[in-house]
Parts: C-alpha cells; structure tokens; sequence
C-alpha cells in the first residue's frame, strides 16, 4: 500500500516535472521577485536597496498612473459589458436551424483569428480624420432625408397590414417577417419615386471631421476618444467568438425545457429569464472571466497607437508598467512592478467578486 | 630610452593580440533604413581601415522603441561594443554609468561646438554626433508663382511671412493653404527659441507663461484661426510633409528628412528652401536634432570600437553620406563642401539645414533630465486645443504650466 | 431578436391560418435572417475588405475614397502589361532591360494659342526612404533615349502626342542572352560579373559600353544583361526596375489623359509624373506589395524580412502546440488522476496563475533568459510553451472521462506513462483539437512578450515586425506599404484557418461550453 503510494507520487512528479520547473521558474520565481523589486529602488542598474512602500506611494501620487488606473478599469467594464452583452443579442438571433450557417461561421470568424497588430493598423487607417470611417458617416447624413424616408414607410406599411391582419382576426405579430418583406417593397418603391420625383434627396453636408485619435476629448467628460476607438476595436474582434459560443449553449438547450414553460403559459420574454438565462449561465460565466482578465491586461493597440494620440489618452496599466520599466536610461522599475502588483491585485479582487456574485446568484434559482 | 621600449614593445603586443584575435565589433542603432546605410558605410570605411587588425563589424538594428531596447540591453550587459546616443536622452543614459567618457580617446574639435554640447553631461563628453538635422522652411515655388507673391526668403520676419501666406491662400482660394503646423513643442519650440525663451531657467523650471513664449505660441496658433494653417489631419496625412507632398500647402517646417519624403512621394514638386522666419528680435530659433556614436563602458575591446567610431565619423564618410543625400554631416569643415553649393533643391535645403545648426538661438531638442515624453506632453495638449479652437491661449498654457509644475515637483 | 424567435402563436379561431400563411411566414423569415447574416458579415469583413481593396491604391488615404480606381481598372491592367513587355521585363514584373523600345501616349487639351509642345523627359529618381534610398541602382535616365513627343492626332482642341524611349544595347555583338549580377566591388583593370556563381569578364566594345563602366561598376549586386558570342560575353546594359517620365505643360495648356494615369500631380496638373512606364501588373496594381518585399530586406544576408518573420511566426506557433499536446496533457493528467500531497495547492496555484498579468512576471523573465543568452525565439518557447491554461483545461477534460479505461490497462500491467500515451491521450481528440488551436491562435497573435524579449531583424514574430512598417519617415504612416504588409501578414493564418476551420470553431464553442 504504501510503496503503491510512493509510486503514484513518483510517477505524478514526473509527469508534472515540465510543468513544473517552467512554472517555479518564470512564475513562482518571477512573481516573488517582482514583489522584492517593488519595494527596491532598483532601475537595471543598481544593486536594489529595500525603501519600504515608497514605491506604492510613488504611484498614487503620480498622475499618470492614476489615468492609467481609470483608463484600465473604463475599458475593461465597458468592453467586457458590450461584447458579452451583442454577443449573446447576435447568438438569439442566429439561433435556430438554418442551411450555410457554417459558411458565414467562417467569414464571422475573421477578425478573431487575425493579430492585433494587423487589426490595429487597419483601425489606425479607418479612423483616421478624413478615413474611411468618417467619410461613411458624412455619407449617412448626406443620405439622412432618404434613409429616414424608408424607415417611416416601411413603419407605417408595418403597421397598418398587422392592422389589417388582425382585423380579420389573424395572429399576426407586429414583427411579423412576412408583412416586412412586403412593407421593405413598399418602402423601396415609394422611395425611389419620391427620390426620382425630387421630394426627398441627397443632401450637401459638411465632411465629419472627428479625429478619433490625436484629441484630447472624453466621452461624457469621462472616456477619452482614443480609448474608445480601442472598446469598439476590441468588441468588433470579439464578438464573432462570444456568439459563437452562446450559440454553442444555446443549442446545446434541450428544447423540451422550452415546451415545458410554454404548456405553463410563460411568455417569450419569461422565457428568455427562465430558461436561456440560467441555461446560458457557464458559458456568461466563462466569458465575462475572460473578457475581465483579458480586457484588465489591455496593451497591444495602445502600443500600436503610439504617438498618434496622446498618453493620458490611451495608457494603460499594463502599458504604464512597460513605459516605466524600459523609459530609456535609468529605469524605475521598482514604480514599473509596484504599479504591476497593484493590477495583479485588482484583476484578482475584480474576478473573486465576479464569482461570488455569479455564485449567489444561481444559488437563488 | 627604457620607456620608449616599453612603449614599442606594448605596441607590439598590442598590434600582435589584435592581428592574432579576431575581434568582433558589434553596432547597435535605428531599424528602418538605417542598417542599410551603416552596412553600407561599414563595407566603404570602417573594414577597410580596421580589417588589417582583425576586427570585424556587425550591425544589429533595434527594433521598435529604440531608447527601451538600448535600455533592456545595456542593463542586460548585451549591448553593442558602439551604439546610438540619440540627444534627447543623453542624461538618462549617462545616469546609467554604462556610457564611455570619451575626453582623450576621440578628438572631437573637428566637429560643430553645438553638437559636442549635446553630448557634454558634467564636462565630459560621451558621444560624436553621427550627423543632425535641423528645422528649414520649404515652400512649393509653383503656388507662389501662381498666387504672384514672392518666395520666403531669409529675411523675412513672422509678420511678413504670415502676410505671404495668407496672400497665397487669397489669390489661390480655400483649397490652398498656407501650411500644416503639428500641435508638438518640437516645431513650435523652435520659434519660443526666436524669441529669446529658454526651456529651462537658472533654477531649471520651465516656465511656458512667459510673455516671450506666449508671443510665439500665439502666432503659432494664430494662424490657424483664419485656417491660413490647418492641421495634417485635415488633410489626412499626419505630418507637415505629408501636406505639402500634396501640393497644396505653401510652406512647410521640416527637417532635411522631408526631402527623401518628397523624392518617393512628390518626385515633381517644385521647391524650394529658405531658413526659418526671424522673431521681432530679429533672431531666429532652431532645434538640433541628433544622434550621437557612443562606446559601451563595459566594451571588451575599447581601443577596436573608438577604431570604428572613428572610421564611422571620418570626413569621407560624412562626405559620402552627405552626397548621397543620406544626412547632414557633424564636421565644421564640410561646410565649404561642393555639395551645398549644389542648385538642386535637396542639396540646397541641405545646406539650410547644415546652417541653421549656429543661427541664432538653437539647443537641442531635448528635455534635460526629464522624459521627453513627459516634459512635452503639456505644451502639446495646449497646441492642440488652442490650434482646434477649443481653448484659449492664455487658459491652455495655464493649464501647461499647472501640469508641468507637477512633474516638476517630482 | 423576436424575428428569429417568434413561433406561430395558437390558431385564432376564426380566420384562414393555414398551411400556407405559416410557410410564407417561414420562408420570409429566412430570408430576414439571411439578409441580417449578410449584413453582419459586411460589417465583420468590412474593414478587411476595405483594407486589402485600398492597399492597392497609389495614396489609401484618398478622399473622398473610391471604391473604383485606376489600379483595378482592366483597361489599365492590360496596359500596365502591355508596357510591361513592351519594356522587356515581362508583363508581369516589368523593369526596363536593353533593346527596350516603349511607345507612351499622352493627351493635352490646347485652346487658341497654348501651341507649345510639353516638355517630356526621364529624370533620375532613385527611392527617398527605405533600402532602396542606400543601394545604389542604375537609374533609367543614364540609358535610355527620349524621342518626341511628336503629335499623333488633334480632335479639336485635344492634342495626341506619342513618346518614344528606347534603351539601346550597349553591345552590337549578337548571341545569347545571358542574365548576371556585378560583384560588389570591381577590382582590377577587368570588368567582371558573374554568371550563375562563375566570375567572367566582359567585353565593352562600344563606346556606349565604355563611357558607363564605372558609374555602373559601382552598383553592387546590379544586375545586368550580356550577349555570349563564341566564349566572349558582352554589355547589353544594366536590367532597370523602373522607367519614370515626366510630362510638363506650358500654361493654359491642360492634361487629358494618358495611357497611365499619372502618379503624381503638381503645379494646378501641368506637371505630371509617372512613377513607372513599364511597369507590369505588379508595379501597376500591386505596387505596394513589391515594396513591401524590396523595402524589407536584411542588409546583411539579403534575405526577405517578411518571409522570415512569417516562418518565426509558424515555427513558433507549431512548437508551441506540439509542447501543449505534450507537456500540459502530461500535467493535467497527473493534476486530474492521481493523488499527491500539495495537489490542491498547485490546482490554486494553477488558476492563480492564469489571472495575474505578465507585466508582473516580465522584468524577472527578461532577466533570467538573458542570463541564459536566451533573448530570441527560443526563449520565447522556453518561457511560454507550457500554459496554465492549457494545463487547466486538460485536467478538467480528464476528469470528465470514465475511470474504467485506465483500470483494464492497469490490470494488462501497463505502466502509468504506457496507460496514459496509449489509452488516455487517444481519448483527448476534442480536447486535444481545442488546446492545438487556442494555442496556435494564441502564440500567432502574441505581442507584449515578443516585444519585450525578441532582438534584431531576423528574430522577429510578424506582429512586431509589421510595427517596423510604421516607422518610415518617423512615426508618419506609409499606409499604402502597412495596408500591404497588413494583408500579407493575415494571409497565412487566414489561409490556414479556411482549411481548418471546422476545428477552429467547435473546438473553440466546445471549451467555453465545457468550461
């Protein structure tokens, strides 16, 4: 008995071996070292020399890292709410049984597979003041008169055949996809006529001109621009992946549980509560942890941005630590792993609440 | 007699021990176009002078943030035996103690007194710019002869300049502009200097309220409120020489890299160069660019790398460069080269460039012992606003100077 | 939301719901659903397509931007190859090689009096930035001959002028063509190239011939064009990468077009320049995708930069998944099976792992491999090849798998490595699949500590060495040369995610369901 306990330790050892010594070396080592420095004096150069939490204070009162703190947690809510929360209104609505799902799989596929270096360079080109992005827009408001003509027709069609439907006491849904396909004709038609007719037209507009990048302005006094042109980049990448895994969950829902709650009389929406929420539950769980630490950690497209938008604009915690670790010369890089340490403990803090509130939560239904 | 024996016999040693020993000499600078022009000038000067002493060269570009790599290498103690010491970060890389003195091994009086006082921290000298730019106005000479109004030229003054351009952009209309300025320090810095600002007083503060920095400051920005000067984004590009690449911009404030810039991208424009326009003072302000050879204190082989830094700054070295169009050179003497007497636009604004390094009012562009970054992150929020029309001058620089007092503090 | 969600509601009582009235609904509705994948497809493409599309433009930064443009324009194309040949150069690359002969058409409007004829000529242009501004090359206007513009035909006031450049042979020997490259350095009374490895001498026999030995012997690396007659070699000329031609009008004369479209415009379009007259279709329409090879070359070796740092990255990647096939199902397996003291504490340490972010662990890293002289790929592998996370998962899919497996093996006497390599792992494919392509994914992708850790050119993932792309002419982009490098570098993956992308996505939906 014992000796068949030794083994199975000798032989977990060596089957964990690898692991392990890459694990105690650049883990375990690099980690507790990383907490010595921060309260080091060291810059690269010196022998380290212990100055207490000076180090930590240091950073507080550095107004850089105070932006750097807000731009890290602004970004990583934000991004992490949006992606998950278009991820899933995607997945419902792709959610059911439908032929060449797999081809548009592919071609949604896209921005998740390709580097964030590409991906920010094209971001870079798109927004510029007179890109792509811009020019788009100029061209919606040019259209405005046009685009909002269909849509009130195309409401107004909507409405009265429902209207009439229901009149001869047919069930017929306002969204009912039948009646918009003959609305979506209607409004083409009435919009070209009017269009050819001169009613309504193209309007001359003014080019937008917002530059996304080198501005010192802030969404709602809060949110620099820059910083969320990198949201939107980061949400645009991942939410391809997101939906494909709640479509994965949602599929994976046995339809039985559906029959069940509607025999009890629950409605659509009661529905979606019921059973797609808690049913969906690993997979939120799993995204928004990902999306947390990942999102946390954000680096590459401000280092890809670069100089073409301002630092307090863009920076980052992870991109703060960088910057001060390799500043050129001498470099604090006791301030460089205190301001680490600090983002260590606020991802660990932010992912331990997340479960908890997770945990409760399901303890509930 | 003894001593002279001695002195032959170490010789001896000395040039045995190299002859015997193959000694690599490793080079550390720029990514981009760089290695090519190093390898090139290595293959032309340097082997041939140091091949006999067994000394081989390599060179090994630094990609990406060329200051953090330098960093990440000198501290790692893997950083060449010769590297770039660009100016602006002299004092921190000499705070890092891994920086050769070079005082007795090179003789730098050869090269323009400015330049060496770049690479001058605490009396001695620890770098031999590799060769330096300097701020010229280019103007497209096409636009003028169309608008009738006469070309920029040395004389003239902010007010008479201005008056130009806006001329300019009358008789050509509103798809004409008089230029782009960026909202960064490293142009607009160059007129504070006009007028007699300094970056930093006796005490080492910077004081960006003072009138003589306003003055430019506001005639900076002032001409963007007619849009006589507009930014590069408005014309989507991101720099002064991508407008006038365009052909719509009059003038631009560029370094001689613009004209390598016009070469691939605007073959036939037609322009010319004049120096910077002079402050009321009647001075004109400028930046030295540059970009330093500086020998690693740790070299194993220190006599082989001042070889090489030697050969590298060698006067027919910076002439070759300087005829192929490459860099201006850091040598006084080359000023009466036959290159600069040249017509060509580029060999015209070349010497421009080369002159502009003792005109009046010129430091280096750089922010002491502060992270340049940093340091001009201030003055450049407050271009940008005033230059978009978002803030006024006064309240901007107040809020400059607020902000650089804090990094003063620290 | 509800278009897609909505099933039919009961049958009102009255009213012809019928068979058909819910197959029009379904079939509408598919088509709604269609109509939303395409669009949500045009907005996930939509920045790829926009960007492959520009980087084939002359400035990508054109505004307002066209969707249509000279470069895709067939007409172009098949002249861009038309001159191409007509340089000698093949329709394809095109260049400029001897006995060239390149008839180039241009039209000028010219109202009442403006009768003067424009000024044509070929200037020097030699590259401003990149490679191609240090090596030094033969340049067209030292070789060839401008004949005209002489006027073809008047429409009104539309002037057709005609401009002839020939590149005449150097030699008026006849033989053999044979393709060389001239030594770096010419040494010696003789002028030599060489031919397939082999130094030969030539011959200058003409006075042509003579008068360009030495401003073409100091060209390293130029290729050149001889004639073998008997076992003699003569100078045809120098093979040139590209013929420019200036046109410039005289005032009130204006340009109406040319068999190119110029690519540069100065002076209110009096002065007109084309880059290239023999381009081909590559130096036409796919321009920047030349440069993106011509202007990343290592100085040293001559090797293509691109093409190296795209192998950094597939070895990297592959390495990489094959370390987590192995090293982290290794792991996960003793993490799920057996038993062992501390076994819980490294299953916390494994998670915790997983959320503390690398800017804490890196400055240590850096300085371990350092010392270890580990600064390149190969440090790379050494730190990262075994992931928390791959090791996390594998322990979790372990587990899931029945025990009873492992006990036959047991009782045949297997070892517990036997059991696991021949029984266990077999098992894993999903799982396996998953980790292969999250890693993969993972490592392509990589930014931060490649960054930090890779040294020098050659040692480059195509991440960091795309960055390289933005820093011609300072921090300015050359967006026609990133939106091609951009391409180029997505290529691979992209490539090889059609090919697998069965396994891209289910395994990746397979984890975060599982997970």
């Amino acid at each position: 008995m014992n000796t068949q306990r030794r083994q199975e330790i000798t032989t977990a050892l060596i089957f964990l071996a690898p692991f392990l010594v890459t694990l105690a070396v650049f883990f375990v080592y690099a980690f507790v070292r990383a907490l010595y420095f921060s309260f080091t004096d060291y810059n690269l150069f010196n022998d380290p020399t212990l100055v207490g939490i000076k180090n930590y204070t240091d950073i507080v009162a550095d107004s850089l890292f105070t932006t750097a703190l807000a731009n890290t947690l602004l970004f990583a809510f934000i991004t992490t709410f949006l992606q998950t929360v278009f991820a899933l209104i995607v997945a419902n609505i792709l959610n059911q049984k439908i032929r060449g799902l797999a081809f548009f799989r592919t071609a949604w596929y896209m921005p998740s597979i390709t580097s964030s270096a590409v991906i920010g360079l094209i971001f870079l080109w798109l927004l510029q003041r007179r890109g792509i992005f811009n020019y788009l827009l100029t061209q919606f408001l040019a259209y405005a008169p046009v685009i909002g003509t269909l849509a009130l027709v195309l409401v107004a069609a909507q409405v009265v055949q429902v209207l009439i439907e229901r009149a001869r006491r047919l069930p017929a849904s306002w969204f009912d996809p039948a009646l918009a396909s003959v609305s979506a004709l209607v409004a083409i038609a009435l919009t070209w006529l009017l269009t050819s007719l001169g009613v309504v037209g193209v309007r001359d507009v003014p080019p937008v001109d917002i530059s996304y990048y080198a501005t010192t302005a802030r969404i709602g006094g809060v949110l620099p621009v820059p910083l969320a042109t990198i949201i939107a980049q980061n949400t645009f990448t991942t939410v391809p992946t997101l939906m494909l895994f709640f479509l994965a969950g949602l599929q994976n829902i046995p339809r039985a549980l559906y029959e069940a709650a509607e025999i009890d009389g629950a409605t659509k929406v009661q529905q979606f509560t019921r059973v797609t929420v808690p049913m969906l539950r690993p997979v939120t769980f799993y995204v928004i942890t990902t999306g947390l630490i990942g999102t946390l950690q954000m680096f590459d497209q401000v280092a890809i941005i670069g100089a073409a938008a301002p630092l307090a604009q863009r920076i980052t915690l992870a991109y703060y630590v960088y910057s001060r670790a390799f500043a050129g010369g001498v470099s604090e890089v006791g301030l460089a792993t205190a301001a680490a340490i600090v983002l260590a403990v606020i991802t660990l803090i932010i992912v331990l609440l997340q479960r908890r509130f997770f945990v409760a939560d399901e303890a509930q239904t | 007699m003894n001593k002279a024996l001695l002195l032959g016999l170490s010789l001896l040693a000395l040039g045995a021990t190299a002859g015997a020993q193959n000694v690599t000499i490793k080079i550390n600078g720029y990514a981009g176009q760089d290695p090519a022009i190093v390898s090139d000038l290595i293959n032309r000067f340097v082997k041939p002078q140091v091949a006999k002493d067994g000394i081989t060269v390599t060179y090994e570009p630094l990609q990406g943030d060329y200051n953090q790599q330098l960093t990440n290498l000198l501290s790692a103690g893997n950083a060449g035996d010769v590297f770039y010491l660009p100016g602006e970060t002299v004092q921190p890389f000499v705070a890092t103690g891994r920086i050769l003195p070079l005082n007795g091994l090179v003789d730098s009086k050869a090269f323009l007194s400015n330049l060496n006082k770049t690479f001058t921290v605490g009396g001695k000298l620890y770098g031999i710019a590799k060769d330096f730019n300097t701020l010229s106005l280019v103007y497209n000479k096409d636009l003028f002869d169309e608008a009738k109004v006469a070309y920029p030229n040395a004389n003239d003054t902010w007010t008479t300049l201005a008056t130009k351009l806006r001329s300019v952009r009358k008789a050509l209309g509103n798809d004409y502009y008089g230029a782009c300025f960026v909202p960064d320090y490293a142009r607009m810095g160059a007129f504070a200097l006009a007028n007699g600002w300094q970056p930093f007083d006796a005490q080492g503060r910077t004081n960006v309220q003072d009138p003589k920095f306003k003055a430019a400051f506001d005639w900076y920005t002032g001409l963007a409120k007619d849009k006589t000067v507009v930014q590069p984004s408005d014309l989507s590009t991101d720099w002064g020489g991508g407008c006038f690449g365009k052909g719509n911009t009059a003038i631009a404030i560029e370094g001689n890299w613009i004209t390598g810039f016009l070469r691939d991208n605007a073959p036939n424009l037609n322009y010319g160069t004049a120096p910077l326009p002079k402050a009321t003072s009647g001075k004109r302000g400028n930046f030295l660019y540059t970009v330093g050879w500086a020998i690693n204190a740790r070299t194993k082989n220190k006599a082989a790398a001042v070889k090489v830094l030697n050969a590298l700054t060698s006067a027919q070295a910076q002439q070759y460069i300087l005829e192929r169009g490459l860099a201006i050179p850091s040598r006084t003497a080359l000023q009466t080269n036959a290159f600069f007497k040249k017509t060509t636009p580029e060999a015209q604004n070349a010497s421009v460039v080369f002159r502009g390094a003792s005109d009046g009012n010129v430091v280096t562009y750089t922010a002491g012992r502060y992270n340049l970054g940093e340091w001009t992150r201030p003055i450049n929020e407050a271009l940008a606003s005033v230059l978009s029309g978002k803030s006024t001058s006064a309240a901007a620089l107040q809020k400059a100077q607020a902000d650089l007092n804090t990094l003063q503090k620290r | 939301m509800s278009i897609a969600k909505d099933t039919p509601r009961p049958p009102a009582r009255r009213g012809d719901v019928d068979d058909r009235w819910i197959a029009r609904r379904r079939w509408a509705r598919a088509g709604w659903t269609y109509l939303f994948m395409l669009l949500l497809s045009f907005l996930f493409l939509g920045p790829f397509l926009m960007g492959t599309l520009s980087s084939l433009k002359d400035d990508p930064n054109e505004y307002p931007p066209r969707i249509v443009f000279p470069q895709i324009n067939p007409a172009n194309i098949s002249t861009a190859y038309r001159l191409g040949v007509a340089g000698g150069g093949g329709g394809w690359s095109g260049g400029l090689t001897p006995g060239a002969d390149i008839d180039f058409s241009f039209r000028v409007r010219q109202p009442g009096g403006a009768n003067e004829i424009p000024r044509v000529s070929v200037p020097a242009r030699r590259p401003g930035a990149g490679l191609g501004a240090v090596r030094s090359r033969a340049l067209a206007n030292e070789y060839v001959q401008v004949d005209g513009p002489t006027v073809v035909r008047r429409e009104g006031d539309v002037v057709t002028y005609r401009v002839k450049v020939t590149y005449p042979r150097l030699t008026r020997q006849q033989g053999e063509r044979v393709f060389a490259t001239l030594p770096d350095e010419q040494s010696g009374a003789d002028f030599t190239a060489t031919v397939g490895g082999q130094p030969v001498k030539i011959t200058l026999d003409t006075p042509e011939a003579q008068q360009v030995q030495y401003t073409l012997g100091s060209n390293p690396q130029q290729p050149v064009e001889l004639v073998r007659s008997g076992d003699r070699y003569y100078l045809a000329g120098p093979l040139i990468e590209r013929t420019p031609l200036d046109v410039n009008l005289a005032r009130g004369q204006t340009f109406e077009g040319a068999d190119l479209p110029a690519s540069d415009v100065q002076n209110f379009g009096r002065a007109q320049s084309f880059r290239n007259i023999t381009p081909g279709i590559l130096g036409y329409t796919f321009n920047n995708y030349q440069r993106a090879f011509r202007e990343s070359v290592d100085a040293d070796s001559g090797q293509s930069l691109f093409l190296r740092w795209t192998l950094n990255s597939f070895a990297i990647a592959i390495t990489k998944a094959l370390a987590a096939i192995l090293f982290a199902s290794l792991a996960g397996y003793a993490l799920a099976r057996f038993d062992f003291p501390g076994k819980n504490l490294l299953f916390l340490l494994v998670l915790f792992v997983q959320m503390v972010p690398l800017q804490v662990t890196f400055i240590s890293n850096y300085l371990v491999l350092e010392r270890l002289n580990l600064l390149n790929i190969w440090g790379l592998l050494l730190s990262t090849g075994i992931g928390a996370a791959a090791v996390f998962l594998m322990k979790q899919f372990f587990e899931g798998l029945p025990r009873e497996l492992e006990e036959a093996a047991a009782l045949d006497g297997a070892t517990p490595f036997q059991t696991f390599w021949r029984v266990m792992l077999p098992q894993a494919g999903p799982a396996l699949g998953a980790l292969t392509i999250t890693t993969f994914q993972g490592a392509w992708n990589d930014f931060f500590w490649p960054l930090v850790l890779l040294k020098g050119n050659l040692n480059l993932t195509l991440p960091i060495g795309m960055l390289s792309f933005r820093e011609a002419y300072g921090a300015a982009g050359d967006y026609g040369l990133i939106l091609a490098g951009a391409v180029l570098s997505a290529l691979p993956v992209i490539v090889l995610f059609i090919v697998f992308q069965r396994y891209f996505v289910e395994s990746q939906t397979g984890s975060a369901v599982k997970g």
